[in-house]
C-alpha cells in the first residue's frame, strides 16, 4: 500500500516538473507577451496543482492538507489576476497580439508598465 | 559540523566580493546601489553562515540579520530618493566625480 | 543529496550576482536581483533560519523590488543608454577586480582562522527565554535581550521617511498613476485584502512562539498598502495628513516611552520588569506592526506625489 503511495506521489511530482518545465520552455520560447502569459498561467498552475497533490499524499495531517490546498488557490488567484492585469496593460498600450513584441524584449508589457507611470 | 552553513558562508563571502566588485565598476548610481544590497546580503549570510557552523542554530546572528534587513531596506529608500532627486537636479544617473576610465 | 542542493544554491545566488550586475537593459539588472532575493529567502530556509526567510521574502524581494521598479519607471530612456562596463582596458576595471579578490581571500582566512566551536549565545538565550515574557527565542532576542537594536531600526525607518518627507516637493504633488478601473482586480481585492490583513495579524500573534513577529506583519501590511495604491486607492498622507504622521510616529514613540518608563523605576534602559514583559513586548509589537507597515508603504507611495511634471522627458 505505502509503495503504491509512493509511486503515485512520484508520478504527481514528477509531472508537476514536466509541466513547470513546459511553462517555462514557452516564457522563453513563445514569440509574444500573450503567448508567454498563456504558458506560464495554465503550464505552471496545473504545474503547482500537481506538486501540491503529490505532496498532500505526505501531508500526515488534515491541517496540512488544506494548507497546501489554500497555497495553491491563492497562488492560481493571483496568477490569473497578475496575467489578467499584463494583458490588460499590453492591450492598453496597442500591442498587436499578431505582430508581437513592443520595442524591448523580456517581460516587456511589464516593462512599459512601470515605465508608463 | 554543519556543511549548509560552511556552503552558505563561502556564498556570502562570494556575494560581497561580487558586490564590492560591481559597486567600484559601475558609474550608475542604481547599479551601485544594487550592488551595495548585494554586499550587504553577502554579509548576512556570513553572519549567520560562520555562527551556525556548528551545527546549532543560534537565534542572536538571526536577530541580527532581520534588524539589517528592514535597515537595508529603509537605506535603499533613501538612496533611491536622492538618486531620483539628483536624476532631476541635474539630469544625470551618475556623480561628476565618477568619471568613466 | 542536501549538499548538492546547497552547491546549487550556492551557484544560482553567485550567478543572479553577477547577472544583477551586467545585464542589459537595467530592468533585466533588477528582475534578477528580485530573483537573487527570493533564492536568498530559500537559502535562509536552508540555514533553519525561517524568521529571516518570511522578512528575506516579503521586505527584502518584494518591497524593495517593488522601489527599485518604480524608480526605474521615472529613469525612462535614460537608464538604456548605459553600456557594458567590462572593458579591459579601463584601470577602473583592474582595480575593482583586485580589490574584490583580496576581499574575497581576507573573508576566506577569516571564515578558515575562526574556530567552528559554538559560541555561548544560543544557550544564554535558552536560559534566559522563560524570564522574557515570549517563547520564540529570536523575538525575544528583538525586544527584550537587544532591544537596542530594535529600537535604533525603527529609528532608522523614521529618519529614513523624515527625508523622504523633506525632499517630496509638495507644491507639485499630483497623482502621476490613472486609475485604472480594472473589474477582475477590484474584485480580486475585495478578496485579497481581508485575507492579507488576516496574515499580518496572525503573523504578529504567531511571533510570540513560532516565526513571525512585527517585521514579517508589517511588511505584509504594507504590501497590502502598495497593492491598494497601485490599483488606484489613495492610502496617504494627502488624505488625513495628522494621522498619517502619527501614525509613522507610533511605533517609535511607544517603544522610546516604554524604554524609558524603565528610568523612573531606577532601572536602566530597557529594562522590562519580568511579570510585565510579555504584555510590554506585546504593546511594542502592535505599535511597531502599524508603524513599519505605514512607514513602508509610505516610502513607496511618498515619490508618487514628489516628481513634478516636467521630471518626465517628451
Amino acid at each position: 500500500m505505502s509503495l503504491l503511495i509512493d509511486l503515485l506521489q512520484a508520478a504527481l511530482l514528477l509531472s508537476g516538473v514536466v509541466m513547470f518545465a513546459a511553462g517555462t520552455l514557452g516564457l522563453l520560447r513563445f514569440p509574444d507577451t500573450y503567448c508567454r502569459i498563456h504558458a506560464l498561467t495554465k503550464a505552471d498552475n496545473l504545474g503547482l496543482g500537481l506538486i501540491i497533490a503529490g505532496l498532500m499524499l505526505s501531508a500526515g495531517s488534515v491541517l496540512l492538507v488544506f494548507k497546501l490546498l489554500l497555497i495553491w488557490l491563492l497562488v492560481m488567484l493571483a496568477s490569473a489576476l497578475s496575467g489578467h492585469l499584463v494583458a490588460w496593460e499590453g492591450d492598453a498600450q496597442g500591442m498587436d497580439a499578431a505582430s508581437g513584441d513592443l520595442p524591448s524584449s523580456g517581460n516587456a508589457a511589464q516593462d512599459s508598465a512601470e515605465r508608463e507611470r | 559540523m554543519s556543511s549548509s552553513a560552511v556552503i552558505f558562508s563561502l556564498a556570502g563571502i562570494g556575494l560581497c566580493a561580487i558586490g564590492l566588485f560591481g559597486f567600484m565598476l559601475h558609474t550608475h548610481l542604481i547599479r551601485k546601489l544594487l550592488a551595495f544590497n548585494i554586499m550587504g546580503s553577502g554579509v548576512f549570510l556570513l553572519l549567520v553562515g560562520m555562527a551556525q557552523r556548528s551545527g546549532h542554530t543560534d537565534p542572536v546572528p538571526q536577530a541580527l540579520v532581520l534588524t539589517g534587513i528592514v535597515v537595508a531596506v529603509s537605506a535603499t529608500a533613501l538612496a533611491l530618493y536622492l538618486i531620483r532627486r539628483w536624476l532631476q537636479l541635474s539630469g544625470s544617473t551618475e556623480l561628476p566625480e565618477d568619471d568613466r576610465r | 543529496m542536501s549538499v548538492l542542493l546547497d552547491l546549487l544554491l550556492l551557484s544560482s545566488l553567485w550567478v543572479f550576482a553577477l547577472l544583477t550586475l551586467t545585464a542589459l537593459p537595467l530592468f533585466r539588472g533588477v528582475v534578477f536581483f528580485i530573483l537573487l532575493g527570493l533564492m536568498l529567502a530559500l537559502v535562509w530556509i536552508r540555514l533553519d533560519a525561517p524568521d529571516i526567510a518570511l522578512a528575506e521574502a516579503a521586505i527584502g524581494a518584494g518591497i524593495t523590488g517593488v522601489l527599485l521598479l518604480d524608480t526605474l519607471g521615472h529613469l525612462h530612456h535614460r537608464a538604456d543608454q548605459e553600456s557594458s562596463p567590462i572593458r579591459l582596458k579601463s584601470s577602473r576595471f583592474w582595480v575593482a577586480l583586485i580589490s574584490s579578490l583580496s576581499l574575497a581571500g581576507l573573508l576566506l582566512w577569516a571564515l578558515l582562522d575562526t574556530p567552528a566551536t559554538p559560541t555561548m549565545l544560543a544557550e544564554q538565550v535558552a536560559r534566559a527565554l522563560p524570564n522574557s515574557g515570549v517563547d520564540h527565542p529570536i523575538t525575544a532576542v528583538l525586544l527584550n535581550f537587544r532591544s537596542y537594536d530594535t529600537l535604533l531600526e525603527i529609528g532608522v525607518l523614521v529618519v529614513a521617511i523624515l527625508v523622504g518627507l523633506t525632499l517630496a516637493d509638495k507644491d507639485s504633488a499630483q497623482l502621476s498613476l490613472p486609475k485604472l478601473p480594472n473589474p477582475l482586480l477590484q474584485a480580486c481585492l475585495a478578496l485579497l485584502v481581508p485575507l492579507m490583513l488576516m496574515v499580518s495579524s496572525y503573523l504578529l500573534w504567531a511571533g510570540s512562539k513560532q516565526p513571525g513577529g512585527a517585521f514579517q506583519a508589517g511588511a505584509v501590511l504594507a504590501a497590502t498598502g502598495i497593492l491598494l495604491h497601485l490599483s488606484g486607492f489613495r492610502l496617504t498622507l494627502r488624505t488625513s495628513e495628522r494621522l498619517m504622521r502619527a501614525g509613522l510616529l507610533l511605533g517609535f514613540s511607544v517603544f522610546l516611552l516604554v524604554a524609558a518608563s524603565a528610568l523612573i523605576d531606577g532601572q536602566p534602559l530597557l529594562t522590562y520588569p519580568d511579570h510585565l514583559a510579555g504584555i510590554l513586548i506585546l504593546i511594542i509589537e502592535l505599535a511597531l506592526t502599524l508603524s513599519i507597515g505605514l512607514i513602508l508603504l509610505s516610502l513607496f507611495t511618498l515619490p508618487h506625489f514628489a516628481l513634478p511634471e516636467q521630471e518626465r522627458p517628451k
